[in-house]
Formats: C-alpha cells, sequence, structure tokens
C-alpha cells in the first residue's frame, strides 16, 4: 500500500519529517482525516493534536495554527508551533492555561484582538496538555 | 630602578588578563553567532512553505491584491521597527543603524528591539510605542508577539506602513544596515530569497483547492509572514551582532597581546639598565678603593 510523505515545518525547524499510512489532521473546520490518494488541498489548521499513524505506531503532536498542503501521496504542514508529547512541559502548559482563562475573564477590558489571540494561545495549551495525557488515561 | 620594572610588571599582568578575557568573548560570540545562522537556516523551509502558499492563494483569486494588508493606503506617517543589540562592544554595528534613524522624519514611530536602541530613540525624544526584549537564543514566540503589535497598528490605522531596520548579515566581516518594508506586506527578505527555491521546487502545485476559501487562508497566512519576517530579521540582527562582536573581540585581543610585547621590551630595557647601573656603580667602587 502506497504512503504518505509528512513534513513538518516551523520557524523554528522541521518538527517532522517521515512516512506515514494515515495523518489526523485538526483543520480550521473540524477534524480531518488523510489517506493516500487524498485529493490536492490547501487548508487552513485550527490548534489541536495532529496524529500521524505508521504501521502500528501512532505518533501525537500539538500543533498551532497553521496550514496543511494535501496532495496524492504527500502532507506538508506549516505552523508556528509543533511539540511532541516528549516536548510538551505539563507545568507551563498549565500555567499558560490559567493565564489565559484569567485574562478572558476580565475580557471587556480588551480588545477584540487581544481577546482573539488569548483564545488561540488557551486553545494552543489545551491541545498540548491533551496530547501529552493521552497516554496516561 | 625597583619601582619602575615592578610598574611595568603589574601592568603587563593586567593586560594579559583582558586579553584573557577579550578571547573568552571572542570564542562565546562565535559559537552564538554560527547558533543564529543555523536558526535561520532551519528556517528556510518554512519561509518557502509561506511563499508559495501566498502566491497560490494571490494566483487563485486576483482580489486579493485589494486585500488591505497587501494594497496598503496613501499616506506618509511610518512607523518603524528598529532592532539593535542590548549590549555594547560590537563596534560600530549600532552607531550605523542610528545614522540611518537620524536621517528619518520627526513623525516617524518606534518600536524597538534591544537596548541600545530604545535608549536613543527616548534620549532623542522620538516617539517610542512599545519596547520588546527578546533574550538569546531568538525564539519564535518573541518574534510573535513583535509582529503582532505591529499589525494591530498598522490594521487600526494608526500607520500607514511599518519598516524594520536591522543589520543584514552578509558575512562575518560584514554587516549591512538594511531598512526594509514590512507592511503593507510585500515579498521582502526571507521570503524573497526562498522564493527561487521554492518556485523550481513546486510549479506543479497549481491545482490545490484552497479551503476554506483563498481569502480565507490568507487572512490567516498574513499575520503568520509578517511574525516571520520579524523572526527573521531579529535572527539576522543577532548574527551580526556575534559576529561584529567577535571581529571585536579579536581586535582587542590582538592588541592587547602586541602592548604585551611592548611592555615586555620595556621592562626588560629597564631591568637591564638597572643592571648596567649597578655594574658601573660597583666597578666604581672598586676603582675608587
Amino acid at each position: 500500500m502506497s504512503k504518505l510523505t509528512l513534513r513538518i515545518v516551523t520557524p523554528e525547524g522541521e518538527a517532522f519529517s517521515g512516512e506515514a499510512d494515515y495523518v489526523t489532521l485538526p483543520g480550521s473546520q473540524g477534524e480531518l482525516g488523510v489517506y493516500p490518494n487524498h485529493e490536492r488541498v490547501m487548508t487552513t489548521l485550527a490548534a489541536g493534536e495532529l496524529d500521524v499513524r505508521n504501521g502500528e505506531n501512532v505518533l501525537h503532536l500539538a500543533v498551532g495554527e497553521g496550514f496543511a498542503e494535501i496532495g496524492p501521496d504527500s502532507v506538508r504542514v506549516m505552523t508556528e508551533i509543533a511539540l511532541r508529547e516528549s516536548e510538551i512541559d505539563v507545568r507551563s502548559a498549565e500555567e499558560a492555561i490559567a493565564r489565559a482563562k484569567e485574562a478572558l475573564a476580565r475580557a471587556e477590558k480588551m480588545t477584540e484582538d487581544d481577546v482573539a489571540a488569548t483564545r488561540a494561545m488557551l486553545s494552543r495549551s489545551l491541545a498540548q496538555l491533551n496530547v501529552k495525557r493521552r497516554k496516561r488515561v | 630602578m625597583g619601582n619602575n620594572t615592578r610598574d611595568i610588571r603589574r601592568r603587563i599582568r593586567s593586560v594579559k588578563s583582558t586579553a584573557q578575557i577579550t578571547k573568552a568573548m571572542q570564542m562565546v560570540a562565535a559559537s552564538k553567532m554560527r547558533k543564529a545562522q543555523e536558526s535561520a537556516v532551519k528556517a528556510r523551509p518554512y519561509a518557502e512553505m509561506a511563499l508559495s502558499l501566498l502566491r497560490d492563494a494571490i494566483d487563485l483569486d486576483n482580489d486579493l491584491r485589494a486585500h488591505p494588508l497587501i494594497a496598503g493606503r496613501n499616506g506618509e506617517r511610518t512607523c518603524v521597527l528598529l532592532i539593535t543589540t542590548d549590549r555594547g562592544l560590537c563596534g560600530s554595528l549600532n552607531t550605523n543603524l542610528l545614522r540611518f534613524v537620524n536621517s528619518l522624519p520627526p513623525g516617524t514611530e518606534f518600536v524597538t528591539v534591544g537596548r541600545k536602541g530604545r535608549t536613543f530613540i527616548a534620549k532623542t525624544r522620538r516617539r517610542l510605542l512599545a519596547d520588546f526584549p527578546i533574550p538569546d537564543p531568538v525564539r519564535f514566540t518573541a518574534a510573535r508577539h513583535v509582529g503582532r503589535f505591529l499589525l494591530n497598528h498598522f490594521a487600526q490605522g494608526n500607520c500607514d506602513r511599518v519598516d524594520v531596520i536591522f543589520s543584514k548579515f552578509v558575512n562575518t566581516a560584514v554587516q549591512k544596515p538594511t531598512t526594509a518594508r514590512l507592511l503593507p506586506f510585500t515579498e521582502m527578505g526571507a521570503l524573497k530569497a526562498a522564493g527561487a527555491a521554492a518556485a523550481a521546487d513546486r510549479r506543479d502545485g497549481i491545482g490545490y483547492k484552497l479551503e476554506p476559501s483563498p481569502r480565507a487562508v490568507l487572512d490567516l497566512l498574513l499575520p503568520h509572514a509578517v511574525n516571520f519576517e520579524v523572526f527573521d530579521a531579529v535572527l539576522e540582527a543577532r548574527a551580526s551582532e556575534h559576529s561584529a562582536r567577535m571581529v571585536a573581540m579579536k581586535n582587542a585581543t590582538d592588541n592587547a597581546k602586541q602592548l604585551v610585547k611592548d611592555l615586555t621590551l620595556e621592562y626588560n630595557k629597564a631591568r637591564q639598565a638597572g643592571i648596567t647601573k649597578e655594574i658601573l656603580e660597583i666597578a666604581a667602587a672598586a676603582a675608587m678603593g
């Protein structure tokens, strides 16, 4: 069976490069599962979990907002942040969530942009925690 | 005679220890410079993808050229992102940048990264909007804060364009003070450099569907691209800073070594003079006796 070539690029370097049978992407309009021979699509991603299945192995990553370029035999993901499970710092993610929630509680004082940015940060941190906790549950 | 030689000895010791320090700073700067350069190389694939995406979006929907972040508006109100170093001992790097700043019209607003630029803007009573400290090594998150601030400022109509002034890293010996347009968005700096590679890489790419719509992709992409340009400018500035410091410290070390040589010669002369004098005295005393 044919495989997908997956590349995840961030400004700080390539976060992942390798083969996959199946990739789940956090599309901005809902989760997106990609098998080989997918239609060519370019789409926006929301902050969330990206799962890579290759044979028996499943790799979970937490990604920020970004873009995915899907072709018949390749997926390219471009995002500002992509962390593997081992790279996620639970404490700092929890702190970020607490800060964001506190800020959102005082949301009426902030501009719309700030609220949006804080929400984005919240969802990024939540995605990181979800990836980290999945294995233990 | 004892006094004189002791003074010279003391000076030699002090210059030697200065040379040791400057030598150490030179090595540190060299390794930091390499790291900043590596970061810039690592960022390349991201730039390539951002650029090809940007072009695809605009190719698919020509109306997008009128996007407010691309088309811009008429007006002369300029906001400048000034990227300097936090610390000195890096030759004329900051001076060259600040000369640029001096030639700007008085109404210009400033956002600074780096302590040197901030103090300069404050001292010369220019309009300082915000200062963002960015520690070494540069994390993308830090650049994102700056990018977001500038984008908001521009989008709210507070200024008509945003420029960035920074030292471009040419090579270890040459750092070029550079002004580039950040907003309205043009393909500047890093994205442009990535352009050629991207074009060769995927002209087969046309035929992609952009979801939810080219406009939505562009709306999300442009802020990312601006953040990235800020990130790249800071990386360039850091590579420049460390290479300038490395060269300055190498010169300082060489000077110190030369000084030690000169002082050693002087010391030996003084010592020899002392010995000669002593012999003369002994000979004179013997002759008299």
